[in-house]
């Protein structure tokens, strides 16, 4: 018979090493784990798509490479429809940790959104959300006739339609090539979030200014997705651990975030890059193109999703963003403490655990 | 059996099922499946299997591989390539090694055009090699020349891999990319040195022209090299000036390559179908090769091998010199078997806190790990570099002679690292100089 | 070599995995072109090549590949084999290769049926489908263990000469 070792578990995430996800939500995370555990549920965290290809880490975790994978939904567009038709809510509230908080709770409350994951055979842990998305832009952009033909890089999806509706010519630049294409002058600008501008492709060495046009986050994801048998073979005491320090580490992951967001912001102003206030066309375009339905959400929902009826599935979610939107309003966003209460209380704590996930 | 046990007993099968002339992609990843089968379990082992082949070859990142191939065979089919080795030739007469002294000069400047190595080494193989051996060089030296210098690809900025350990390590890619540009020229002098050293003490490794050129046999050949400096400058002039991304900069060079055959009478059905023949087989073998070295980087993970060798071997102390040239070693042991971005990966998360912690320069330390997986590159027994040289050439030359001949140049890259290591300033003065 | 089907298919497929070749370079070139002379470049060019393109360029022409048994190996230890040896030994490397590539057929086949049966596509700035390139996939991996397999009976029952050319390697360099 085999020794009684500790067995040791894989964390797949094909972020880089330094990403704040990985660290907050995945290194820092194991370690905790570890600890709580006194041993017993050990993760080694494989960074960069090392163990599994990034559009592979769901499927690949399902198949048991991993036990735990950090999967993006939007990479998988077929497998996970529910997930991806609410990928572009955070138009109609550009806020982090309201779509961290309120995606998670839809995705381990209602039916819907767990099945979505469940049926690909994985279980849905909990989420996240980057920082609110500007465009950082070579040269600088205040206006709506100031984005018109300006060469962009959008992320695809509802980014990408906003695009479209405000005449910028979409590029596509992908992530390792950004940095070079703005040296040389190929891209104008990119819609993303700020954190970039000091950290991962550093990009205030190579952009002028920051429209601060509050577009949304990106959030259609899990930061832990379970591999099946590994979460069924636990104690109802470990799935529980798993979940506390999944509560502590979302938060620690959105106030980092947050705190990141300052800073960078800060560091790219004392470094000559201009932070530019949209004026009224450009947010007046935003908002009327939200409130005209975010570029046909619903009928991209229906057609490409196949959700039978969009209308039912946002009004089911509207109420968790109401909720968050509420919940969040008292709260100091940098007060780890009070928000790991919250989201304790609101997402994991009102899980059973010795029937989520034991299907 | 540990999983550790379950690597080495991979390694072990992988050099016995080479030897036993197994396709090297086959070898990789055969081994993988079975070795993941032993340390998990059948259906994560299908897993891979399942996501990998797809998942790894749909990317755009690799995409300037196959578009610089294309260029280098329309060239070398029509003929636009004899023109310029026969006049640098006449040109280069008194420089022993000449003409590989100039294919590593080229391979500089396309390197400054391309950020990967593989693409360097694939659109100079097929446009120097044979041009070297038509004029009696030594078939190690010819390709061992071409493997190496492709290396300059990552060194030399733009660089897919320094942006990548930029991100990793959030280092600024612009002082990367500055900081790379000595060491990559001086790369590129200590293996020219070399190159006359060893041809002047053999000089049958590289005939010299004959004694005097006939006085028309300069002019005749000058008016033969138009297209390919025509060709280089339209690449390069493309990527320099920020008008194209190296794929665009490899599809329209393949594309102008048409054209100047076409304006040489040289373009004709069976020349470009015999072209797109040769790279789609060449694409086809080198990503066979790389996809299963892919597979086996998973499998050495999962059996955490490299962990725990680079674990063992860091634990000599906090001297941060001490430190960096263990890394070095570590770097060069591994990357015999394991491709150079998953090297990174599995290793830098290891690396990172106790370089840190010693107070190590990143940005050096970043330019030193690029000149490492470089040499991963034109290694035995896994060395993609040289497969690339080898499938370019089919039958001209063997697998071991590439090997041996780029093992002078592999001295020389260590000569250029411990300059490195030496004289921090070589990689740190220049990017000094935008603070 | 005329009429056996397995080798007219591979070399079709060259000839497919050519014109892919070409495609790119001219779809690329065009999206220059486009990009830099009226600022509209075409959508989708960073998908098609990556997900056609370079898939059609890689898989395609692994049947030929197979059938020039032109993978990259290492020559040197067979080289130094006596006749004999060589014989079981290109046999079981034969065998090894069917299983591996019979193998991968039949895992992306499996995958590709499952990618088209959800229409699969990837979103970036636009949608671009991609379940048909995931056959390409599985028709390459067939095709390269149906040419292995086809070797392996050459080498069994197809006589000195066969078993002649199947032991060669490419020893004797070629002069340029
Ligand atoms: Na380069
Ligand atoms: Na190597």
């Amino acid at each position: 018979a085999e020794p009684a070792a500790a067995e040791q578990y894989n964390l797949s995430t094909w972020l880089e090493p330094n990403h704040i996800i990985t660290r907050k939500a995945h290194v820092e995370w194991a370690e905790a784990v570890k600890q709580a555990s006194g041993g017993a549920i050990d993760f080694q965290v494989f960074v960069g798509g090392a163990l599994i290809p990034a559009k592979s880490t769901m499927q690949g975790t399902a198949d048991g490479i991993a036990q735990v994978g950090f999967h993006t939904a939007t990479y998988t567009p077929s497998d996970l429809p529910v997930s991806n038709a609410l990928a572009d809510m955070g138009f109609k509230t550009p806020d982090a940790f309201v779509m961290a908080f309120a995606y998670s709770d839809f995705m381990m409350h209602e039916a819907a959104g767990y099945q979505d994951w469940r049926k690909n055979g994985v279980i849905f842990g909990g989420g996240y959300s980057t920082p609110i998305y500007y465009f950082l832009c070579r040269g600088e952009n205040r206006t709506l006739a100031d984005f018109k033909g300006k060469r962009v890089r959008m992320p695809g999806g509802g980014w990408a339609r906003f695009g479209q509706h405000i005449g910028v010519v979409g590029v596509n630049v992908p992530s390792s090539e950004i940095y070079t294409a703005f040296e040389r002058g190929s891209v104008d600008c990119t819609a993303s979030d700020p954190t970039h501008l000091t950290s991962g492709a550093t990009l205030m060495e190579v952009v002028d200014s920051v429209t601060l046009l509050k577009m949304s986050p990106f959030y259609a994801g899990v930061t832990w997705a379970y591999n099946v048998p590994f979460w069924q073979g636990l104690t109802d005491a470990q799935r529980r651990l798993l979940f506390d320090e999944s509560a502590k580490a979302m938060v620690r992951m959105e106030v980092e975030y947050d705190k990141n967001v300052e800073a960078a912001l800060a560091a790219a102003r004392q470094k000559g890059v201009k932070l530019i206030e949209p004026d009224a066309t450009l947010q007046q375009s935003y908002d009327q193109w939200v409130a005209d339905g975010i570029g046909g959400v619903a009928e991209i929902a229906k057609e490409k999703h196949g959700i039978q009826d969009p209308a039912a599935l946002f009004a089911s979610f509207e109420p968790y963003m109401t909720k968050w939107v509420g919940l969040m309003k008292g709260v100091d966003r940098h007060d780890e403490a009070a928000l790991t209460k919250l989201v304790k209380a609101e997402i994991y704590d009102t899980l059973d655990v010795s029937k989520y996930g034991m299907e | 059996m540990s999983p550790i046990e379950i690597g080495f007993l991979g390694v072990g099968a992988v050099l016995l099922l080479m030897a036993l002339r197994l396709p090297i992609g086959i070898a990789l990843a055969g081994v993988s499946f079975l070795g993941l089968w032993a340390v998990t379990n059948l259906t994560a082992a299908w897993g891979l299997v399942r996501a990998v082949p797809y998942e790894f070859i749909a990317t755009w990142s690799f995409s300037a591989v196959p578009m610089f191939l294309l260029m280098g065979y329309i060239a070398s089919h029509a003929g636009l390539t004899s023109g310029l080795f026969r006049s640098m030739r006449i040109l280069l007469a008194g420089v022993p090694g000449g003409l590989a002294c100039a294919t590593v000069g080229a391979c500089a400047l396309f390197a400054a055009a391309s950020g990967s190595s593989v693409a360097t080494a694939a659109a100079m193989a097929r446009i120097a090699v044979p041009e070297m051996i038509r004029h009696r060089y030594d078939r190690a030296l010819a390709t061992g020349c071409v493997a190496a210098a492709g290396t300059l690809g990552s060194l030399i900025p733009p660089s897919i891999l320094m942006v990548l350990y930029g991100v990793f390590t959030q280092q600024s890619i612009g002082k990367l990319f500055v900081a790379g540009f000595l060491p990559g020229l001086l790369s590129a002098v200590v293996y020219m040195a070399m190159i006359v050293t060893r041809v002047s003490i053999t000089p049958s490794l590289a005939p010299r022209a004959a004694a005097a050129a006939a006085p028309g046999e300069l002019r005749d050949a000058l008016r033969e090299i138009w297209p390919l400096p025509l060709l280089i400058l339209g690449v390069l002039g493309g990527i320099f000036t920020g008008v194209m991304t190296p794929t665009e900069a490899g599809a329209v060079g393949a594309f102008i390559a048409v054209l100047i055959a076409a304006v040489r009478g040289r373009l004709s059905r069976a020349m470009l179908r015999g072209a797109l023949r040769d790279t789609a087989m060449g694409t086809s073998v080198i990503f066979v090769i790389a996809m299963g070295a892919s597979m086996f980087t998973t499998f050495m993970g999962l059996t955490r091998l490299p962990t725990t060798v680079a674990e063992a071997m860091l634990s000599v102390g906090d001297d941060p010199l001490l430190l960096v040239v263990m890394i070095g070693v570590i770097f060069v042991i591994l990357g015999m078997f394991i491709d150079s971005i998953g090297l990174m990966l599995l290793t830098l998360p290891i690396m990172m806190p106790l370089l840190d912690r010693a107070g190590v320069d990143m940005i050096w330390f970043g330019i030193l790990v690029i000149k490492l997986l470089e040499i991963g590159l034109v290694t035995p027994p896994v060395g993609l570099n040289v497969y690339v040289i080898k499938s370019a050439l089919g039958g001209l030359v063997e697998l071991p002679t590439v090997f041996r001949g780029a093992a002078w140049f592999i001295v020389m890259d260590l000569v250029t690292l411990a300059l490195l290591i030496a004289f921090p300033a070589i990689s740190l003065w220049l990017p000094s100089l935008m603070d | 070599m005329r009429g056996n089907p397995i080798l007219w298919l591979s070399d079709r497929l060259v000839e497919i995995a050519g014109l892919v070749l070409l495609a790119m370079m001219l779809h690329v070139c065009a999206d220059v072109a486009m990009k830099y002379l009226f600022n509209d470049p075409i959508e989708g060019t960073l998908e098609v090549v990556s997900y056609y393109y370079m898939v059609g360029s890689v898989f395609l022409p692994i049947a030929l590949v197979e059938l020039r048994r032109g993978s990259v190996a290492v020559d040197l230890f067979f080289n130094m084999m006596p006749a004999r040896l060589k014989l079981v030994c290109v046999g079981a490397v034969l065998l090894a290769s069917a299983l591996v590539y019979g193998g991968l057929a039949d895992v992306t086949w499996h995958d590709a049926l499952k990618a088209f049966a959800k229409r699969e596509v990837v979103m970036g700035p636009i949608d671009v489908v991609i379940w048909p390139s995931r056959f390409a996939l599985p028709a390459s991996f067939a095709l390269g263990a149906l040419v292995c397999l086809w070797h392996l009976g050459r080498l069994l029952f197809g006589g000195a000469a066969a078993r002649a050319e199947l032991i060669s390697t490419h020893e004797e360099l070629e002069e340029v």
